[in-house]
């Protein structure tokens, strides 16, 4: 068989595993119990490996701020020494199976969601969704910070628990897939707006919180933090997509991209060929709209794990679906249908569930292959938050990045090492 | 109504020869009007591409054929090419010459660097979905351990699809190197074969006329790069602008490159590398 044949074999199997899989909401627990692996010590971060030196002002605000959470310093000074004296192990999410928006910090006391694909028998796992604005993924990590972090540890997760423990009774947990799938028709790209997913996910979830018979005022809290947050459901929504992922990762000779992710610093990629080997080049700084008081200047370079979501074939792939995403992001609604047809040129497939109704029900491209980007020179585009480049500010923003053209022409590299003989 | 204005940014050096002289545009594209001599075969591109060539005039324009007509007469003058419903300033345009820098003391692509090259090549070839299905490759292939001949050259002139066919896009980047090693003084054995009228009449016009030229040591500045790259044994460099070259055309590219390797490695190790790589995985 040639190498064109052993990829093409290669690829359509990856691409088919990342269609086929079928990510369910199961369960969740606290990091240290649901992560194998997971350490007292550790905190997992977004984006390719970084070091304390090496952090944004973002990454550095929410380091702080999770360790406060977890009690292990008192304060910012605290904080910041005991990771300076190398007290704290620093892991990329995607290196466990897990993924975390923006600044994407789990530390061991914080609960995740546990994704389970019910094809393969993947696992996954996302942490929770604070909201928008002043939370700890953006680097603020103020006493209102901490003290909702301190109320989704006591409260919404135990309510997530017991909800979900009745799903997963019921019918084995909620199908998220479907949920993305008709959130798409409903105007959301599932990346920057979750309006229509949040909305689907509140009708699945109300009869098991009302089953799992939980205290009314803290049913109410809970219901009112899920409708009051758009967001509620992104994290799921990455989970899901990195068990998608990596149903079709660690493919031999597949040059289909597995992992698409920042840190703040670096932007960093994996190439389902070859394994969980980094390729990483400085993160871009998004372009977009930014919160009255803020402007450009204050923008720090990308952060976040939520590219999962295009590396999955939805998100930014998918603005097509979602005209309405480009008040939040900024471009126009032009720009939105331009972007999901310009990367059909670099993806493997039209996803074979998700699709567009605008441009007749078309399948969202899916399946960044190096070698198209390669011979396009076009690079992924996602839509994404923006932090202030300062720790302890937060989101100041919204708007649009390409990753860099270098991280695949790194990858083309290295498969050519790997596979060229 | 008046003619509409344009201003080149390059004119190429072959263009002042042909002043006074009449055009015909022959086929029109989006960014490239290709211009054919009245009464004649001579080439004169106007493009918006950004590389520049000895016979084109660089515009800054969104879209050529909106406003210029197949079948259009141009007549080059002293500052300007003047046409029907478009005349293109001159005046302000630079020059373009097509220079070759020395040489001197360059030495090349090391074997491996080459074979290095081959294996990134034949993987980015991958991409293309026909690239190795062509029959254009099937008979480069075929006439790769031959020696380099018109006999065994006019077995690929006009071989393939597209407006330039793939057989001439390679013997386009062939005589490239080849004319380049002549212009630039190569220590490395020359080698030469005769490209006569009977054989540019098995393709079209255009591509006829882009190999007669290569065979003059008349391309395009893309290609001239890579070939100065390949030569000086840039490897960074000769790997970018392998990148922008395939890019071109449908597969136009793949193959001027592939023909551009191919003449310098067999004039500098007496063996077609990234051939023998490519053919052994077809």
């Amino acid at each position: 068989m040639s190498l064109k044949e052993q990829i093409e074999e290669a690829n359509k199997k990856a691409v088919e595993r990342m269609m086929e899989a079928e990510p369910y909401l199961v369960d969740t627990k606290l990091a240290k119990d649901a992560i194998p692996g997971f350490r007292e010590d550790m905190l997992l971060h977004a984006g390719p490996p970084i070091t304390w030196e090496r952090a944004s002002g973002p990454m550095k605000g929410a380091i702080i701020g999770a360790l406060i959470y977890e009690g292990k310093a008192s304060n910012e000074e605290e904080a910041i020494k005991l990771v300076e004296r190398g007290e704290v192990i620093l892991k990329p999410n995607h290196e466990v199976g897990s993924v975390g928006p923006m600044a994407g910090i789990v530390s061991a006391n914080m609960p995740v969601y546990i994704i389970e694909d019910k094809k393969f028998g993947i696992r996954a796992f996302g942490n929770y969704n604070e909201g928008i604005g002043k939370v700890l993924r953006y680097g603020a990590y103020d006493k209102e910070v901490l003290s909702r972090l301190k109320w989704m540890r006591d409260e919404l997760y135990p309510t997530m628990k017991a909800a979900l423990d009745e799903a997963r009774k019921d019918k084995g947990g909620i199908n998220f897939k479907a949920i993305i799938q008709q959130a798409l028709h409903m105007g959301d790209e599932c990346h920057n707006r979750y309006v229509a997913a949040t909305s689907k996910f509140m009708n699945e979830i109300a009869p098991y919180l009302v089953k799992a018979d939980v205290p009314k005022d803290a049913f109410n809290r809970v219901w009112d933090f899920m409708k009051n947050n758009n967001f509620f459901t992104l994290n799921i929504g990455m989970a899901s997509a990195k068990a998608m992922t990596l149903a079709a990762h660690n493919i031999k000779y597949s040059t289909i991209v597995t992992v698409l992710t920042r840190n703040g610093t670096d932007a960093g990629i994996w190439v389902s060929g070859l394994g969980n080997r980094w390729f990483t080049a400085p993160s871009p700084v998004p372009k977009g709209v930014f919160f009255p008081g803020f402007t450009q200047d204050d923008a720090n370079p990308d952060l976040g794990d939520s590219s999962i979501t295009e590396t999955a074939g939805f998100g930014g792939f998918a603005m097509a679906a979602a005209p309405a995403v480009v008040s939040w992001v900024g471009g126009s609604v032009e720009f939105a249908v331009e972007n999901t047809k310009n990367m059909y040129n670099i993806t493997y497939a039209k996803h074979k569930y998700f699709t567009i109704p605008y441009l007749s029900f078309q399948g969202t491209p899916t399946g960044v292959d190096i070698r198209l980007v390669l011979k396009t020179g076009i690079t992924p585009t996602i839509n994404t938050g923006i932090a202030h480049k300062k720790a302890g500010v937060g989101q100041v923003g919204a708007g649009i990045v390409k990753f860099p053209f270098e991280l695949f022409k790194d990858a083309f590299k290295a498969y050519v090492e790997t596979y060229g003989a | 109504m008046p003619a509409k204005r344009l201003t080149a940014s390059f004119f190429g050096s072959l263009i002042p020869f042909f002043r006074g002289s009449s055009f015909s545009a022959e086929h029109v594209f989006r960014t490239t009007v290709y211009l054919r001599k009245t009464g004649g075969d001579d080439l004169v591109l106007i493009s918006s591409h950004r590389w520049r060539s000895p016979f084109t005039i660089n515009v800054y324009i969104e879209a050529l054929n909106e406003e210029i007509r197949p079948g259009e007469i141009f007549v080059i003058d002293q500052k300007q090419l003047v046409g029907e419903r478009v005349e293109i300033d001159l005046s302000q345009a630079n020059l373009y010459l097509q220079k070759i820098p020395p040489m001197d003391g360059a030495s090349g692509l090391e074997k491996d660097e080459v074979i290095y090259l081959s294996k990134f090549f034949s993987l980015l070839a991958t991409a293309w979905n026909a690239f190795y299905r062509s029959v254009a490759l099937e008979r480069i292939c075929e006439i790769r351990n031959e020696t380099l001949s018109k006999k065994s050259i006019s077995k690929i002139v006009g071989a393939g699809n597209g407006f330039t066919p793939s057989g001439d896009d390679f013997v386009s980047g062939l005589l490239a190197s080849l004319s380049f090693a002549r212009s630039s003084k190569a220590r490395w054995k020359n080698s030469e074969f005769a490209i006569d009228d009977e054989l540019l009449k098995r393709t079209t016009w255009a591509s006829s006329q882009y190999i007669k030229l290569a065979n003059y040591g008349i391309y395009d500045e893309l290609t001239l790069e890579n070939a100065i790259a390949i030569y000086r044994g840039d490897m960074k460099r000769a790997e970018e602008l392998l990148l922008e070259l395939a890019r071109r055309g449908h597969d136009s590219g793949l193959y001027i490159w592939l023909g551009l390797i191919t003449g310098l490695s067999i004039l500098k190790f007496g063996e077609p590398i990234t051939l023998n790589y490519i053919c052994n995985r077809c």
